[in-house]
């Protein structure tokens, strides 16, 4: 039997087992949302203690849970929330919205029965190899230049390596970072750092939650191989207007939130700007280089089953030079400073802007829920410079358009199916190149081409339970993608299983079968923010992955922590990296320097987070190999990935002393990178014999292991009073206190006496500090 | 505003308080010393042969290694013999230019394929290579025009070739030949040893021609001084094209720091560089002023 029809006669047949027993059965249905901002809570547990039948809010907060006439005990319960409990007898179809109330400390080192039920929903659910963070738990975190970074905390997770020191860049499971699907309000984001990507472009301020999944993907997520980030922004709150913002070492925060009309219409507007450029020009240097973000978001209440949500987010990174050069050639004395030569002018600009109009629709019987989404993301950039004559500006875009429809069925407590379409119009402007005066000679003008695919999904996933024990995750997704002179197609199926055999143990497994039609040429050697998005074409296929996941789940109770041990297999195909000695820079026709390949990656990975009392964090550890397998590469012989790392442990510790105090720490130990060192080098005539060159020799490919890296970052939180509205607090923390470098090279260095190969480090101790503030 | 500007000044001062960190040393694997073959059929049909040592990236850079050092790595006494139409040769080392050696036999055109052994008494690296002998191609019209433009000196180089039916590979180079026009065509070493600069460089395939006869017009990067023009056209093996294009992919500062790294491809079996066989055609064209 094909998986689409097992999946539609196992719903239909869990949609009738409770009508068969001839009992009445209605549906209670709701929003869960934080009392004190209106954000709507995820993953909430709604469960009836009589029936000991329950489900969780999806990812707008809405819960459903059909159950037979009776009286019910109804629970809610949500971590770090005070639980709220309801009894009645429930003989007709009912609304109720439940707002929950943070607990008033959660300094309690008691772990109450309310937060019992979250260990165990860790270990009953059927999703494994994912983690969920809240903004509020990530502020806590020492952060890089005092700058929340929420891309920095996942790398803090097992089977999330990061890749040069400082960056952005995150390699799940052996993968590759093009291979990550991060999704800001359903928008992909192409770019996901600033500076070169030391910094994220997500402003934690403006971020109400975030979901990391490195396998076992729910079919309503695909197009990329490796992970997914699903960044959701928060909302402003329908009932009363807050404030916060902060000042930190390089940048400065300020959020709005409030209701435009009290319980129907509300606003949050964030926003971000660095001044590195502002506070060199107070010293007398120049570095006219800033990057900013604008977060803004508008909900609005319709009516009781209807809602509709409009957020946008702009970021750019912008460089603007400007420098008087004198003309030495002249004899002639300048009278006024405009004589005075030429002027140079080089800057560049380059940044996200996204865009998503969604609406969530519940149907009569409030058994179904649908999300409709219109989204619109871009990532382009400009470089440009003139000089006396001669100019060049350099442009490249990828922009989407498109169309999401999910619909979340409820229809009994065992059941949970979830289905839509996807539809993606992608468009690629790469290169385009204008060039004027004599440079035009070297580079010539290029128009760089329109290419534009479209891509189509459908997909349906069911989570079902069969019994206490046992929990079944299936589903598919069916993916194409139209590119000129070509259609690809591939059907995706994805399982879990779920097993326990105690109330907190149980047993995971997943399989995925993923699809990628868009990748990342980028280097190997080099990161560069102009990097390009490219999609499948006529001669480069799409990536495909399988994977496997196998896992053991434990919580503790008592203690307030979970375990999980899991181990992975994942096989990649059609993967691309560029030829020996490609030339990256400018190259119109770099899909000839593209090579296809494939990829195995393997490990274990521990986890050990503590969520709940005085003292939260979590150990992670992971146990990985991952190797490429190019023809044209290396000799055709397997080597390293580049950000293979055997080893990769991060300790983090978070401790609350008291209201007022917490201190926190982040300790990560792990494996060097791989790298292709020069080893060698020889003397060649040139083609017409008229000098000699000297070619270098390398070793063959990523054979050379950097140095282990370790670190230890710091921060100390002082609160003002927090039982005064106006409330704030003072970041002082320390990156790389005991100053280690991270080597992120191999270099020929002369000591004064010999050659020899070192390994530098980005950055050492830096300090940092910085005042947030909230009413 | 003031209590901003204190702020500012706490940054900043805090900012002065980052370290940096120290280098970690690290021991790596050093190349193993190999022979490297550089060749070239000069005027008159006689193959010389360049023999070298690979050496160890800690030795220096371009700008560092010392004349010292290049006279250990120039193999002086290897014995050197080519193989074609069934007779072995020995050629002979050039005197004044340590690791060059020549043959005394001419390459006619009844040689088509060379077999090179090469063996180092001193270190017993021995190394071996086979190459093909390529018919030379000469362009049918050379020009190099100069002309001013808004007091902008432009010179003009303008070539044309017959491309032959099979696939051909070419390299192109011309130079200002200064003052040795007339040593060119008899000892094309009296550029090497002067290190003239070159005025153009490209390499050519012919799968990117539209039609057989291959025409081009472009404009000089760096200007011809003298009166007269050198033109170095070559056909080119395959192997030794792919060498000279891994070459230019990766030379210079912005290529070498922003391409894959790349293991130059070879024909030498235990060795490295490139043992070819290319017989330049040599053309001597006097600048045209307009």
């Amino acid at each position: 039997m094909s998986l689409p029809r097992a999946l539609i006669i196992t719903t239909i047949l869990g949609h009738f087992c409770l009508k068969a027993t001839g009992q009445d059965l209605y549906t209670i249905s709701g929003y869960i949302t934080d009392k004190s901002n209106g954000e709507v809570l995820i993953g909430t547990a709604v469960y009836d203690l009589k029936s000991e039948k329950g489900t969780i809010s999806n990812a707008y907060g809405f819960f459903s849970l059909t159950l037979p006439a009776d009286s019910v005990s109804l629970r809610v319960s949500y971590i770090s929330y005070e639980r709220q409990q309801l009894e009645f007898v429930h003989n007709g179809p009912l609304e109720i919205n439940f707002a929950l109330e943070e607990k008033a400390s959660s300094l309690q080192n008691i772990v109450i029965s309310a937060d019992r039920w979250v260990i165990e929903e860790e270990v009953q659910n059927t999703q494994m190899s994912s983690f969920q963070f809240r903004s509020r738990e990530i502020e806590k975190i020492p952060a890089f230049g005092g700058e929340v970074d929420l891309i920095k905390v996942a790398q803090l997770m097992p089977g999330v390596s990061k890749g040069g020191e400082g960056t952005t860049g995150m390699f799940v499971r052996g993968g590759t970072d093009d291979q990550n699907l991060v999704l800001l309000d359903e928008a992909t984001v192409y770019n996901t750092g600033h500076l070169f990507g030391f910094f994220s472009v997500f402003n934690n301020d403006a971020i109400r939650d975030i979901n990391i999944i490195k396998g076992g993907f729910p079919a309503h997520y695909g197009g990329r191989l490796s992970s997914v980030m699903d960044v959701r922004m928060k909302e402003g709150d329908l009932e009363k207007w807050h404030a916060a913002g902060g000042i930190g070492l390089l940048s400065s925060r300020l959020t709005v939130d409030g209701p435009i009309i009290k319980d129907k219409l509300s606003v949050m507007v964030s926003s971000r700007r660095t001044y590195i450029d502002k506070i060199l020009k107070l010293t007398g240097s120049s570095l006219p280089y800033y990057f900013y973000d604008l977060n803004a978001k508008l909900t609005y209440k319709i009516s009781r089953k209807d809602r509709l949500f409009l957020s946008s987010y702009i970021g750019n990174d912008v460089l603007r030079f400007r420098e008087k050069v004198e003309d030495e050639s002249s004899d002639d004395i300048a009278e006024d400073i405009d004589d005075i030569g030429d002027e140079l002018k080089f800057g560049f600009k380059l940044g996200n802007f996204t865009t998503t109009l969604r609406w969530n629709h519940i149907y009569r019987r409030d058994k179904l829920f649908s999300n409709v989404t219109l989204f619109h993301t871009q990532f382009k950039y400009n470089i440009g410079g003139t000089f006396i004559d001669n100019s060049i500006l350099i442009r490249s875009s990828i922009r989407d358009l498109g169309l999401k429809a999910t619909w979340d069925y409820f229809p009994n407590p065992e059941n949970n199916i979830k289905a839509g379409v996807n539809v993606t119009g992608h468009f690629f402007r790469p290169n385009v190149i204008n060039t004027s005066g004599e440079i035009s000679d070297a580079l010539s003008s290029q128009k760089g081409g329109l290419l534009s695919n479209q891509d189509i999904a459908l997909y349906a996933n069911n989570d079902r339970k069969i019994n206490k024990q046992l929990s079944l995750n299936y589903g598919f997704r069916v993916s194409s993608s139209n590119v000129p002179g070509n259609f690809y197609a591939a059907f995706e199926p994805r399982f879990g299983l779920k097993y326990s055999f105690r109330r907190l143990s149980s047993i995971k497994f997943n399989y995925t079968f993923m699809k990628q039609y868009i990748h990342r040429v980028s280097s190997s050697s080099i990161a560069l923010p102009t990097d390009l998005w490219y999609p499948v074409t006529d001669q480069v296929k799409p990536q495909g992955s399988h994977q496997v996941a196998l896992g053991f789940f434990q919580g503790f109770e008592s203690l307030g922590l979970n375990i999980s041990l899991e181990g992975f297999f994942k096989t990649m195909n059609k993967l691309i990296e560029y030829r020996e000695g490609a030339r990256l820079l400018l190259n119109e026709n770099f899909e000839e320097e593209l090579l296809n390949g494939s990829g195995k990656a393997y490990g274990a990975e521990v986890l050990i987070r503590k969520r709940l009392g005085k003292f939260t964090g979590w150990l992670g550890y992971s146990l990985a190999n991952a190797d490429r397998t190019f023809e044209d590469l290396n000799n055709g012989l397997t080597y390293y990935a580049k950000y293979d790392r055997r080893h990769d442990l991060s300790l983090v510790m978070i401790f609350d002393i008291n209201p007022r105090f917490s201190f926190s720490s982040v300790w990560v130990l792990s494996s060097g990178s791989r790298f292709t060192a020069q080893n060698g080098q020889y003397l060649m005539p040139n083609s017409s014999f008229t000098g000699v060159e000297l070619i270098p020799v390398y070793t063959s490919r990523n054979s050379v292991e950097l140095s282990p890296t370790h670190r230890l970052d710091i921060n100390f939180i002082l609160k003002s009073k927090q039982d005064k509205k106006f409330k704030s607090e003072w970041h002082f923390g320390a990156y790389n206190f005991y100053n280690r470098a991270s080597p992120y090279q191999v270099r020929v260095e002369f000591d004064g006496l010999n050659y020899r190969y070192v390994q530098p480090g980005l950055f050492g101790f830096i300090p940092s500090v910085a005042w947030n503030f909230k009413f | 505003m003031k209590k901003i500007k204190f702020y500012f000044y706490l940054i900043a001062a805090l900012s002065s308080f980052g370290c940096q960190t120290e280098e970690i040393f690290i021991e790596a694997e050093p190349a193993t010393s190999k022979l490297v073959i550089a060749s070239q059929i000069i005027p008159g049909d006689f193959m010389f042969v360049a023999v070298t040592h690979s050496f160890s990236a800690l030795v220096g850079n371009e700008d560092s290694i010392s004349t010292d050092f290049l006279g250990q790595i120039l193999v002086e006494d290897a014995e050197v013999s080519l193989t074609f139409n069934g007779q072995t040769v020995s050629l002979e080392p050039i005197e004044d230019i340590a690791g060059v050696y020549i043959s005394a036999v001419q390459l006619d055109s009844t040689v088509k394929e060379i077999q090179l052994e090469v063996f180092d008494p001193k270190t017993a690296d021995r190394v071996s290579a086979v190459t093909n002998i390529l018919p030379r191609i000469t362009p049918d019209s050379v020009r190099l025009t100069e002309e001013v433009i808004s007091g902008d000196t432009i010179q003009t180089l303008y070539f044309s070739f017959i491309d032959p039916p099979e696939d051909n590979w070419y390299v192109v180079n011309a130079f200002d030949p200064g003052g040795f026009v007339d040593d060119i065509s008899s000892n094309p070493f009296s550029l090497f040893q002067n290190n003239i600069g070159i005025a153009y460089d490209r390499l050519l395939t012919d799968q990117t021609f539209d039609k057989a006869r291959f025409e081009r017009s472009v404009k000089l990067e760096s200007r011809i001084q003298s009166d007269t023009i050198a033109l170095f056209f070559s056909n080119i093996s395959e192997g030794y094209f792919r060498f000279l294009d891994a070459r230019q992919r990766t030379g210079g500062i912005i290529s070498s720091a922003t391409s894959e790294p790349i293991n130059h491809p070879t024909n030498v079996q235990g060795g490295l560089g490139y043992f070819n066989a290319h017989n330049p055609s040599i053309l001597l064209v006097g600048k045209e002023r307009i």
